[in-house]
């Protein structure tokens, strides 16, 4: 027995890429569903606690941060900076290095991406579904199959997103996808209650930088500790910690091999739980510190990725590529990590941004599947700049915008996206 | 790796640590930009503490010592001048924590 339901467009993945396109869809007219496998929306930025963003700014010399994005990526963070504001917190810009991020906090992202999305009367959330089924018939999808808790559903639509960040609905669909040998290390974050957060202003952070290296060197420590990142958010003995995982998990990393995440996963668990201890034994102001949140699941970087129509590539994000067909901005340096040794940063000639065309945001040779977020058409580096949530939420919009045009019987061109961007924003 | 370095106690000149520094980070750690100098800001190249306890290893590596705590702070880690004098210091002085 299976329900069967139709709509106009079906948003598979509601992180921040599925958000913005199931939002952007909502409102161009497009009665829309949006799939969750998890109870929360936010995806990284909610279930692996990912506490920056990052590439919502433009990249610039100047010390103030200037946000990159017209649209949903600016409307989403101002709602993230009011929510902290009207509990009494603080969100705001932060410079790193020569970057700006947004510092969050994942549970104000999950309420808002709520508050978002069931403000839009076209749009229907449906959480804890995972897809099964996709029916393709080689240039369009007609329709997929979804399961909750065992109970099957079919939805028909007239367009796609996949937005799962695993180019799932895609594969599925028998859309061409590639997938690195070597991806960018998943990062493992989990915050800390307790501390005394004092003792990591200053040099603080780096002196347990180095208490760490002589603790490992000692062997009281394992080498996948080398990569951690401690974080004070500003709340009263409350740090985020960061472990890009390394290879000692036994079993070679693959995002879609369920033995592969269950040893990643454990992993994870296992150094946070060593370092943490290691934390409250041995450095000043961890005395009575505690692991306060473990992640949903681990911080997937890269994945599979869809081969669209167009495909960015390293030399377009490092020479601010533009394209007639722009429909959205990176504005991240090429930040590779694929070694757990800390990132490799490449910025582009003169900060300049780079355009992302419609056809990245288009499964090659399908009518009516698009896709956004980290698994958009790129290449293994070019991905690595534009895997970060303030893209997401940018292509996201587009390509949420792209398939109501196409749901509504037309063909979508860059400049009527970008005119339907600013008619809402007129809103 | 050591036989790059014949004597890694050996006096060196702050020039020849500067170079030596210099490879290390560009090999282990970042892609420095072509304008790189002993002087480039290492934090805006991308050092961050996780880079910095792979440089402490990477010259635990080379030079046989490990900088102690209180030579961690992020002045002396904020150029390759800085790091080199530091360095040139605790190899003809040794550590004193």
């Amino acid at each position: 027995m299976i329900d069967e339901n139709r709509c106009d467009v079906v948003i598979a993945g509601g992180g921040s890429a599925g958000i913005a396109a199931a939002v952007a869809a909502a409102r161009a007219g497009a009665r829309t569903v949006l799939l969750e496998r998890h109870g929360a929306l936010g995806g990284m930025a909610t279930a692996s606690l990912v506490h920056s963003i990052c590439g919502l700014y433009l990249l610039r010399e100047e010390p103030d941060a200037v946000l990159a994005h017209r649209g949903f990526p600016a409307e989403f963070a101002a709602r993230l900076m009011a929510h902290e504001t009207a509990r009494g917190g603080a969100c705001g810009p932060a410079r790193m290095g020569r970057v700006d991020v947004l510092l969050q906090q994942p549970a104000a992202f999950a309420r808002e991406a709520d508050l978002v999305t069931a403000a839009e009367p076209n749009l229907e959330v449906r959480f804890h579904t995972e897809l099964i089924g996709v029916e393709a018939d080689g240039s369009t999808v007609s329709s997929v199959e979804l399961i909750c808790r065992g109970r099957r559903e079919r939805l028909l639509a007239g367009a796609f997103v996949d937005t799962t960040g695993d180019a799932t609905l895609a594969w599925m669909a028998g859309a061409q996808c590639e997938q690195a040998e070597v991806l960018q290390r998943p990062a493992y974050i989990f915050s800390m209650g307790g501390a005394d957060t004092t003792a990591l202003g200053g040099d603080g952070r780096l002196r347990v930088a180095q208490r760490l290296v002589a603790a490992v060197r000692e062997g009281g420590l394992p080498p996948g500790v080398l990569g951690a990142q401690l974080r004070p958010t500003g709340r009263p003995g409350e740090v985020f910690v960061t472990l890009d995982l390394d290879d000692s998990a036994g079993e070679p990393f693959d995002p879609t091999s369920p033995r592969a995440l269950a040893a990643m996963e454990r992993y994870g668990r296992e150094l946070a739980d060593t370092l943490s201890r290691f934390l409250a034994a041995n450095v000043s102001g961890f005395g009575g510190a505690f692991i306060a949140a473990l992640p949903a699941r681990v911080g997937i970087r890269e994945s599979r990725r869809v081969v669209g129509e167009a495909r960015l590539e390293a030399e377009d994000i490092l020479r601010g590529a533009t394209f007639p067909d722009a429909v959205a901005l990176s504005t991240w340096p090429i930040e590779m990590r694929e070694r757990a040794t800390g990132p490799r940063l490449r910025f582009p000639e003169g900060n300049r941004p780079c355009e992302v065309p419609l056809g990245a945001l288009r499964a090659r040779g399908f009518a009516n599947l698009f896709t956004a977020g980290r698994c958009l058409s790129s290449s293994h580096e070019a991905q690595a700049a534009l895997r970060v949530i303030g893209t997401c939420l940018a292509t996201g919009e587009s390509a949420g915008l792209a398939a109501a045009f196409v749901s509504a019987g037309t063909e979508p061109a860059a400049s009527m996206i970008c005119a339907k961007r600013e008619a809402i924003i007129r809103q | 790796m050591s036989n790059a370095t014949p004597d890694p106690k050996s006096p060196k000149t702050l020039a020849a640590l500067e170079a030596e520094l210099a490879d290390i980070i560009r090999e282990r750690l970042l892609d420095l930009p072509a304008a790189f100098d002993p002087g480039t800001n290492l934090y805006e190249a991308g050092l961050d503490s996780m880079g910095i306890m792979q440089l402490l290893l990477a010259i635990e590596d080379r030079f046989g010592i490990l900088l102690p705590e209180a030579d961690v702070s992020r002045k002396n880690f904020c150029n390759v001048t800085n790091l080199s004098a530091l360095l040139r210091e605790r190899l003809q002085n040794g550590c004193h924590d």
